[in-house]
């Protein structure tokens, strides 16, 4: 908690984030079936972060 | 980051961001149930379904669909026949009370088969009406579409500096981190920081694409005055059209023309869409890529003959590419629920942001990262404590 953190490290988990988003946004453009099936699960991503990580401040406010 | 440039980038934050937050909850407010505009109309019983029918149906002559539609507005003009991108078993028909109306009197949808009458919506009133005028133009069309426009590039500001303030927060913090065991204070901060960042390249496409959106007006206009008047410069000097051709046979002549591409829709001689002395069949692709690129096949209104047709220039394919990423309905219903959630994720971020600029209104944004930044937390929380 008290070291500092390079650049690289403070965006390494939104670049990876970014990426899947941008590419399940893609997904879905480029094709039917098996390209929605990826833009849904892609673009889950975020979503599914922001729910774990947001619920977990909850979990440790019940201790 | 020097505490210079750090002061300029939260200066950005913090203004762009006030001035747009309000209008921007407007807008993932109101364009949370646009997202679902037909389950919704489905629901309210304002949209229909076409009737069962054996796969081979054949179709009906469009000329016995126009008629069909006329006959509920005899005094009016046709000004569109349009279908939703999946739909072929029925077509809409807008009319206006003279062939260059801007704003449509009636609606009649027609079965594309048997010719008969299905509804005759009224797309100009109702929840889903205000939802659109209040995401669209604020009731004060042009202007307010260009004003919310000029919001957006707030909105895009205020990300891309959320961006730049967001790695001296973290430097000291794990990813995602929310430190509930501090104030009040630091637990919006790391879920402002949280959210936003991971819903950042979502909201920073909806948002760029929204504002190309509200140039649709604009880009129209000059395709009008480029291409299309290119196109119809030779009937400058014909006189009106007392009597228009047969629907069916331009639509086919424009078919025979484009025979790999489906109709979009027709815009009738006199709309913005065409001439006082064309037919303009848009017609679209068939695959996912092209299902959504428009190129106009230009009709002669008199003999029903194919004059010209050109791609649209590359500003109106642009338009049209961001348009799907705006909405989000290219991708089924599990993509419009995707949407709906990265929404309501972005309203917490706006409201959290809010939050903390009103809290600390008194005190500078720099202020606040410098502190979070230079492990004064503790002396943070123990002042908020007090």
């Amino acid at each position: 908690m008290s070291t500092r953190r390079e650049l690289g490290e403070v965006f390494r988990w939104p670049i990876a984030i970014g990426v899947l988003s941008a590419a399940g946004l893609l997904s879905a453009l480029v094709g039917d079936a098996l390209w929605d099936v990826a833009s849904w699960s892609l673009l889950s991503v975020p979503l599914i972060v922001a729910l774990i990580k947001s619920a977990r401040r909850t979990r440790h406010q019940a201790r | 980051m020097t505490a210079k440039s750090l002061r300029a980038w939260a200066w950005i934050h913090k203004w762009t961001s006030l001035i747009c937050t309000l209008f921007m909850l407007l807008l993932c407010i109101t364009g949370l149930p646009l997202i679902f505009h037909h389950e919704i109309g489905h629901l309210l019983g304002t949209e229909v379904e076409a009737p069962e029918m054996p796969d081979n149906t054949p179709f009906a002559s469009l000329d016995a669909v126009m008629a069909a539609a006329q006959g509920q507005h005899p005094k009016s003009y046709p000004l569109f026949l349009f279908r939703d991108i999946d739909e072929t078993n029925m077509w809409t028909v807008s009319f206006g009370a003279t062939p260059d109306a801007e704003q449509a009197s009636g609606f009649v949808t027609v079965d594309a088969r048997s010719a008969q009458i299905l509804n005759q919506p009224n797309f100009n009133q109702g929840f889903l009406y205000v939802m659109f005028k209040l995401h669209v133009d604020l009731f004060a069309g042009l202007p307010g579409t260009l004003f919310l426009g000029f919001m957006g590039l707030l909105l895009l500001t205020a990300i891309v500096s959320g961006v730049v303030l967001y790695a001296p927060f973290m430097r000291k913090v794990d990813f995602g981190a929310v430190r509930r065991d501090r104030s009040p204070r630091i637990k919006w901060l790391d879920l402002h920081n949280l959210l936003g960042i991971v819903t950042l390249l979502w909201l920073f496409v909806v948002g760029f694409t929204g504002v190309i959106n509200t140039l649709a007006e604009p880009v129209i206009g000059l395709w009008r005055t480029d291409q299309m008047a290119e196109m119809v410069a030779p009937y400058k000097n014909e006189p009106p059209l007392t009597q228009l051709a047969s629907l069916e046979s331009s639509m086919r002549a424009a078919q025979a023309r484009e025979p790999a591409m489906r109709v979009a829709f027709v815009a009738f001689p006199g709309t913005d869409f065409s001439s006082p002395h064309h037919y303009a069949v848009f017609m679209r692709g068939t695959q996912p890529l092209t299902a959504r690129l428009l190129k106009p096949v230009l009709v002669d209104a008199k003999t029903a003959q194919v004059t010209d047709s050109r791609d649209m220039p590359w500003y109106v394919t642009a338009l049209l590419v961001s348009q799907p990423l705006h909405f989000g309905d290219y991708g089924g219903m599990p993509l419009q629920v995707l949407w709906a959630g990265l929404d309501i994720i972005s309203i917490v971020v706006l409201w959290s942001g809010l939050v903390l600029w009103w809290r600390r209104r008194k005190q500078p944004l720099e202020v606040m990262v410098r502190e979070a930044d230079a492990e004064l937390d503790s002396l943070v929380t123990a002042r908020q404590a007090l």
